[in-house]
């Protein structure tokens, strides 16, 4: 019987040999765990400086990560020749990227992103309009042969004219430096020196998702790229993960054995908003909108009625298609916050009153043809998994984006105000939370080093989401992590600490054929996001959150002691659900922990606090901090507080520039080679 | 209602998953190369045990549909089956007929070219 519609003849036989029990020792000087576009940029980055490096993936590395299927936009190339602006000026104005305003990360990303972007064309991602199809567009760079988005007048996003290609360009700079690639490893824990939290790194501990052997790494530095916590709230057996706006993959591994070598973290106070990635969501850019990849395609209700738009800074509606892409020379870039026009700001009470007849429909043959081509041609068809779900799926059911109108979900009038589609999820699914910049990061210094000694961060590991910061965050720390190794011995792995971590991989394992062991890893995934739903929302109360660390504390010794794995896949899920686990209870420790610090400053009068009560985050005076690291030392949790641009004080110089010429002074003559 | 008379068998089977077929693999055009479960990055398709067959797609509701098994298929033998919930609408803007991705119902295709960038 045919059960499984096409794949079964009864049970098969795994397809890998099975290798449980087996230990297999690897001496490196870089460990790289996860390599998305941060790690690989980061393992390539080493490994060019001709040390020896080893590129670990959940994945296989050609294609893995959230960039693994393309994306395309190139952000804050403030480096670029043809923008007015510095990178300083930008840093020292505090403007937002990725969520925050926040540390040394946030500047090293933003400066070396215009070269990061020229590193990739060197490896042989395409950016360049090769082909002269754009010749004389106002989105084309005369100086630098790049096409620009959203702001025509100088260069401060770029477009990836094959943006599809850049995980295969890192993964061919990987094999051209000499990195030595381990694909479809799941790493678990780090290995400090003495087994101690806090110690310096040793290496790291993983295992086969194709053997079920374990593979320990030996290393001088591990640098950590596999991203931030996901889907601690969302889970459903019934949605696909088409559906998922993050890699599948990324469920916060690097993040949670950091912690638990003594790394601080910072990001965890914030999980739980109502804004940020609905997972339960249609594909991102696959629905008709007017934002971002889509900007500025013309919105249409269902009677045909145009919606009008509007300059951000002026008000005045913008007739022009020209003027829709122009930002005052004298209003510098912003993440998150890249187009300068929006659409009517009154759709919602003109949906009530009958104005607009929804659904609305996104008209790309409203916009002029070599507009339509960037957006339909280059943006989609290089987009972050867009590629062959929306691109070519569309095209070959009909969709003709010259004479079609797509349609634009129907929402709650109320959740259209930033524009139709916008978000591409269903407008009554609000209640669903998503951890969107709030997904947990590794807290780093001017080196994207953690507290931990040769622990180090990159990407959306130190809050830096995004393509060209992750590749430019990444080359930056693989040089800093090649300048600690010229100066420290490799350590010694604690034989007690490795065999603990075995004891915990295998464990599953042990139980497969146990009766009393019957919990799946998506009824524990199901389990715990039940409690972070209930417990753990934007208003938050201490008593809940001690209610919910006690619930997740039941199901830890109770049913998390009852999964078992079938194979080496299963095992990688329910492992995944162990990290989901702690990071779970990060989130509501570190809520906590917020909440009887404000009470402290703020006196017992005041209500529980709930987020956002940091300063610059809409709180009022008197506040005492401006961010909130969470850690553990020996055993126990800790929060530390700390002020705005602490990374300029003290032991750090007061500037930007100052700080990261000074870090990279050690730089030797071969990296000098390089473009960053 | 003769066919149905003839149907006697029914089995005790496990509940299919969410969607039960991800990505379906044309066994006339597979070569058995197993590029496709090589580069899937969530084991969705896995090798066949016996070598020269065609993969099998052993956990489609975990698919991300990435689509680059689809890439990497040298003979054309792979094709995305996107869920319900990836299928919507467009309008023809003359006409005002409209139609839903990916089901039976849709205008011939007038319109594919090479997204840009394409290698």
């Amino acid at each position: 019987m045919d059960y499984l519609k096409g794949i079964s003849e009864g049970v098969l036989r795994w397809p890998y040999p099975v290798k449980y029990g087996q230990v297999r020792h690897i001496t490196v000087d870089v460990c790289v765990i996860g390599c998305g576009t941060a790690g690989a940029s980061a393992a390539v980055a080493a490994a060019r400086c001709g040390l020896k490096v080893a590129a670990v993936d959940k994945a296989p590395i050609k294609h893995s990560g959230n960039a693994g299927a393309g994306m395309d936009h190139w952000n804050m190339t403030i480096n670029s020749p043809s923008n007015p602006f510095t990178p300083e000026e930008i840093a020292e104005k505090g403007t937002f990227m990725c969520g925050k305003r926040h540390g040394p990360e946030f500047y090293i990303a933003m400066k070396g992103s215009w070269e990061a972007l020229m590193e990739l064309a060197d490896l042989g991602m395409p950016i360049y309009d090769e082909d002269g199809d754009f010749e004389g567009q106002p989105a084309l760079d005369e100086a630098t042969g790049v096409l620009k988005a959203f702001d025509y007048s100088k260069v401060t996003t770029v477009r990836l004219r094959g943006g599809q290609y850049i995980k295969t360009s890192l993964f061919d700079g990987l094999r051209k430096y000499g990195a030595e690639i381990y694909e479809r490893i799941m790493m678990t824990a780090l290995l400090t020196e003495g087994g101690k939290q806090g110690a310096r790194v040793v290496g790291a501990v993983g295992f086969s998702l194709e053997t079920g052997e374990a593979y320990v790494f030996h290393a001088k530095t591990v640098i950590i790229g596999s991203g931030g916590v996901s889907s601690a709230w969302c889970f459903s057996t019934e949605i696909s993960g088409s559906s998922y706006f993050w890699d599948p993959n990324e469920t916060g591994e690097g993040i949670i054995m950091a912690l638990n070598a003594g790394a601080k973290i910072s990001g965890f106070d914030g999980g739980g908003k109502l804004g940020g990635r609905n997972p339960m969501g249609w594909p991102n850019f696959g629905v008709g909108n007017s934002g971002n990849t889509w900007y500025p395609c013309t919105l249409v209700d269902d009677n045909g009625k145009k919606v009008p738009w509007y300059n951000k800074y002026t008000g005045e509606e913008v007739k022009d298609f020209k003027d829709l892409m122009f930002r005052p020379m004298n209003v510098p870039p912003k993440y998150g916050d890249r187009e300068d026009c929006r659409l009517d700001p009154h759709i919602p009470e003109k949906i009530k009153s009958g104005e607009y007849k929804l659904p609305f429909w996104a008209d790309l043959s409203d916009v002029p043809e070599a507009e339509r081509r960037l957006i339909w041609g280059v943006m989609i068809g290089n987009e972050g998994k867009s590629r062959y779900a929306i691109y070519d799926y569309y095209t070959r059911s009909g969709f003709n984006p010259d004479r079609d109108l797509l349609w634009a979900p129907i929402e709650q009038p109320d959740s259209t105000r930033n524009g139709p589609g916008h978000r591409a999820e269903p407008g009554m699914m609000k209640l669903w939370r998503s951890e969107q910049f709030s997904r947990g990061d590794i807290v780093v210094d001017w080196n994207l080093e953690s507290n931990v000694r040769g622990l180090y961060a990159v990407g959306a590991t130190c809050g830096m989401e995004g393509c060209s910061y992750a590749c430019s965050t990444g080359f930056y720390a693989g040089n800093r992590a090649a300048e600690y190794c010229r100066e420290f011995p490799l350590g010694e792995i604690d034989e007690e600490q490795l065999n603990t971590e075995l004891d915990r991989i295998w464990a599953p394992v042990r139980r497969a054929d146990d009766p009393n062991a019957y919990v799946t890893w998506k009824e524990m995934w199901g389990g715990t996001t039940r409690v972070m739903q209930t417990c753990c929302g934007e208003w938050k109360d201490k008593s809940v959150l001690e209610f919910g660390l006690m619930w997740l504390k039941s199901i830890k010794d109770n049913e998390m002691q009852q999964m078992y794995a079938r194979n080496p896949h299963e095992l990688g899920r329910v492992l995944e659900c162990q990290t989901r686990m702690r990071s779970s209870e990060m989130f509501l420790r570190s809520g906590i922990a917020k909440i009887e610090k404000d009470m402290e400053i703020w006196g017992s009068k005041e209500p529980p606090a709930s987020i956002p009560r940091q300063k610059g985050f809409g709180a009022p005076d008197p506040t005492s901090y401006d961010f909130m690291y969470t850690y553990f030392e020996n055993g126990e949790f800790k929060a530390e507080f700390k002020e705005d641009r602490y990374w300029l004080k003290d032991e750090n110089l007061p500037g930007y520039l100052e700080n990261y010429e000074l870090h990279r002074e050690k730089e030797g003559e071969e990296q000098r080679k390089w473009k960053i | 209602m003769e066919d149905m008379n003839k149907i006697k068998d029914a089995y005790i089977v496990p509940n299919p998953t969410g969607p039960t077929v991800a990505v379906a693999i044309d066994p006339e055009l597979c070569i058995g190369c197993n590029d496709c479960a090589n580069v899937c990055r969530i084991q969705t398709i896995l090798p066949n045990p016996e070598p020269g067959k065609p993969p099998v797609v052993v956990y489609p509701d975990e698919c991300w549909y990435c689509g680059t098994c689809v890439e990497v298929c040298r003979t054309g033998a792979l094709e995305m089956r996107f869920p319900i919930n990836a299928k919507i609408f467009f309008k023809r803007k003359d006409t005002g007929e409209i139609f839903r991705i990916g089901t039976q119902n849709v205008p011939e295709k007038s319109y594919f070219e090479e997204p840009y960038g394409w290698k």
